[in-house]
């Protein structure tokens, strides 16, 4: 399969090797990718008068806009900033120069005071600023949702949720994310590919489907219907011209800055219970020290199993 | 023959731990499914002896068809649930790779289980969970007396939107009751704030969740506990009350000397049913309160921490091994119901 796989497309095939020392690979027909970006609400920013975010925003403007856009008589957040990761945390982390698992996969990022800088930034809009909806508020609806409402004037978002707020015609616009306390821009980048089960019992029929799934017709549908960015090389004007009400292009832009979404062999194992102590971070009954020290222990645990 | 036969056996399905029991029990005859089960256990071991003769080869075509008859139904069973049951026994001892593979450990998964600090926590909600549930009960006789006493087209009218909810698919409910409770633009929290009340966030604040879920589980349970409820009733005969009456017993007297004693073989099935069902319970915990909810660690059941091993961490074996135990719970929990039955079911 994999051979066949080369054969057929020397130039868009992509070795995923998981961990440098594991003993096999995977081979995958990339779909697509996705980045973060600083999505705001013009009509809100508008009515408290304040600039929209551009390229030059470092996360100390974010600071200041939010306390002018927060309305709390009118029910208006200046941000939604929940304990999401791909959206939210692994991008401040990022940026504050902290990191999430070490280059060789075997150790936690969340022992490094700027892995908890990172934390602490998107925690102190809940908590200290309260310029954010709460964790509960959040859960019971949805920041997407608070965003799309216009109950929140910005949100970090990727574009995977453009058609969300496109079919809201939310009168909003999309800025690259802010840059960390040292001038740090960062953003993780996600792609997804179609892999054929090893041990199919139908590998033609799954190959040629695959096969089209790569091809150009096929990522031009995911690219002009504005569903996510193609993996196809030269696609990707087209996904931006889906949506011209949006500079969609700060999501192509911000390829410069992306660094890829952390993974492991078996990545599920420490991203649940990294999730479980984040909320209850964010849910107030942990404070961010001891959650990140907690993380760190269970992650370095789980990956010294794989 | 058949029909009592099937008693039992229903009733063993519903002992190991299936959801599907209810289905499988025809809701018609409730009473039966009842009756026959305890008779069962009662005499599990003497009963083959006494029925010798009934095996000889003058029956053995009959028997034989029977065979054939009841393939359909046993063929699933066995298919279905108890090769999984074996399967998922094998698989508790063994750990899994996350690309496939399996380890022989022994008795690791169910060491790592029992001393999951989630533990406590889970089993107290399901427990809790439960017995919520179980309130359910005298709430369904009530509404199943009320209903009784109408009749006409109105009768039917009011079953069908007491059964609404129990035909009603699962994810959909959630998404609902889900609305109904947001803590900023829910309905329930908009009447409460009418009469002044500041109402809490009840799916995402620990302190509520159970008590929100329970409701939304009594609210569901309810119809298919009336229906079961409205035929025990209807299988009360109408003398006795007249008799008590002419003896000059009031309605009150004669709920608890009449009705409650003979529907009693209706609340010992339902009470059954309902313990199992809410030592179950995930459905409500993973579509009502989502993955990243604050309150999720508060409210978490043994039934949810299958789920997050199984299918979130790729750990089957412990999966596997908290589907061992948490069946032998409800089996044992089983079993003494129908041990405590004796001294309060009476059967006609």
């Amino acid at each position: 399969m994999a051979d066949a796989f080369h054969a057929a497309h020397p130039d868009i095939t992509i070795d995923i090797q998981l961990t440098p020392n594991a003993d096999y690979w995977q081979y995958g027909m990339p779909k697509d990718f996705d980045t973060v970006g600083l999505w705001y609400n013009k009509k809100l920013f508008d009515a408290a008068g304040v600039k929209y975010p551009d390229a030059t925003w470092t996360w100390q403007n974010v600071i200041d806009a939010v306390q002018k856009l927060t309305d709390p008589g009118k029910g208006v957040w200046g941000i939604a900033s929940p304990d999401w990761t791909q959206e939210n945390l692994f991008n401040t982390i990022l940026q504050a120069g902290g990191s999430i698992i070490g280059a060789d996969k075997k150790k936690s990022g969340f022992d490094d005071p700027k892995t908890l800088a990172g934390l602490q930034y998107a925690l102190d809009f809940v908590t200290k600023y309260k310029v954010s909806p709460t964790a509960q508020q959040m859960t019971d609806t949805q920041p997407d949702q608070l965003f799309a409402s216009g109950k929140a004037a910005m949100f970090a978002d990727g574009d995977y949720d453009l058609p969300e707020y496109k079919a809201a015609g939310l009168d909003a616009d999309v800025a690259p994310l802010p840059a960390g306390p040292d001038g740090k821009h960062a953003t993780v980048i996600n792609g997804l590919a179609n892999v054929v089960y090893a041990k199919t019992k139908h590998p033609a029929a799954a190959w040629e489907w695959v096969e089209y799934l790569g091809s150009k017709e096929a990522n031009e549908i995911q690219a002009k219907t504005g569903t996510v960015i193609p993996a196809y090389n030269g696609l990707s004007a087209d996904w931006v011209a889906s949506a011209p009400q949006y500079h969609l292009q700060t999501f192509i832009d911000q390829l410069d800055v992306a660094v890829p979404y952390p993974v492991s062999k078996n990545t599920a194992a420490w991203t649940k219970p990294m999730q479980d102590t984040l909320d209850q971070i964010w849910g107030g009954k942990l404070d961010v020290q001891t959650g990140a020290k907690q993380i760190a222990d269970q992650m370095n645990a789980a990956l010294a199993k794989e | 023959m058949s029909a009592i036969e099937s008693g039992p056996a229903a009733a063993a399905t519903a002992a190991a731990a299936t959801a599907t029991a209810p289905a499988t029990v025809p809701a018609a005859t409730p009473a039966t499914a009842g009756a026959a089960g305890p008779a069962r256990t009662r005499t599990p071991a003497r009963r083959p002896v006494s029925r010798r003769p009934r095996f000889s080869r003058a029956h053995w075509r009959e028997w034989a068809w029977g065979y054939v008859m009841i393939a359909p139904l046993s063929v699933g069973l066995v298919l279905f649930y108890l090769w999984p049951i074996v399967q998922s026994a094998y698989f508790s001892f063994t750990e899994w790779g996350a690309f496939g593979g399996q380890e022989w450990v022994g008795f690791k998964n169910y060491s790592d289980f029992l001393s999951d600090p989630q533990l406590p926590r889970a089993a107290w909600n399901t427990i809790k969970y439960a017995l919520i549930i179980l309130v359910g009960i005298p709430v369904s006789i009530v509404f199943a007396s009320l209903l009784n006493q109408v009749s006409g087209k109105y009768a039917t009218l009011y079953r069908i939107l007491y059964f609404l909810p129990v035909v009603s698919m699962p994810a959909a409910v959630a998404m609902v009751w889900r609305w109904l409770y947001n803590g900023d633009y829910g309905l329930i929290n908009y009447l409460l704030s009418l009469v002044g009340i500041h109402g809490p966030h009840w799916v995402s604040d620990g302190r509520y969740t159970i008590w929100a879920l329970g409701l939304v589980g009594i609210w569901g349970s309810l119809g298919y506990n009336m229906i079961i409820f409205a035929a025990g009733l209807k299988n009360i005969p109408r003398q006795y009350y007249e008799a008590s009456a002419l003896d000059g017993a009031g309605r009150v007297r004669q709920f608890f000397a009449i009705t409650l004693p003979l529907l009693s073989p209706s609340i010992f099935f339902v009470s059954v049913l309902s313990v199992i069902g809410g030592l179950q319970m995930f459905d409500l915990v993973l579509m009502m309160l989502g993955k990243t909810n604050p309150a999720l660690a508060d409210s978490k059941t043994i039934a949810y921490l299958f789920y997050e091993d199984a299918f979130v961490t790729g750990n089957q074996g412990l999966a596997a091994a908290i589907a061992v135990v948490h069946t032998l719970v409800l089996l044992a929990l089983t079993a003494v119901q129908f041990r405590l039955q004796k001294r309060w079911v009476h059967y006609g």
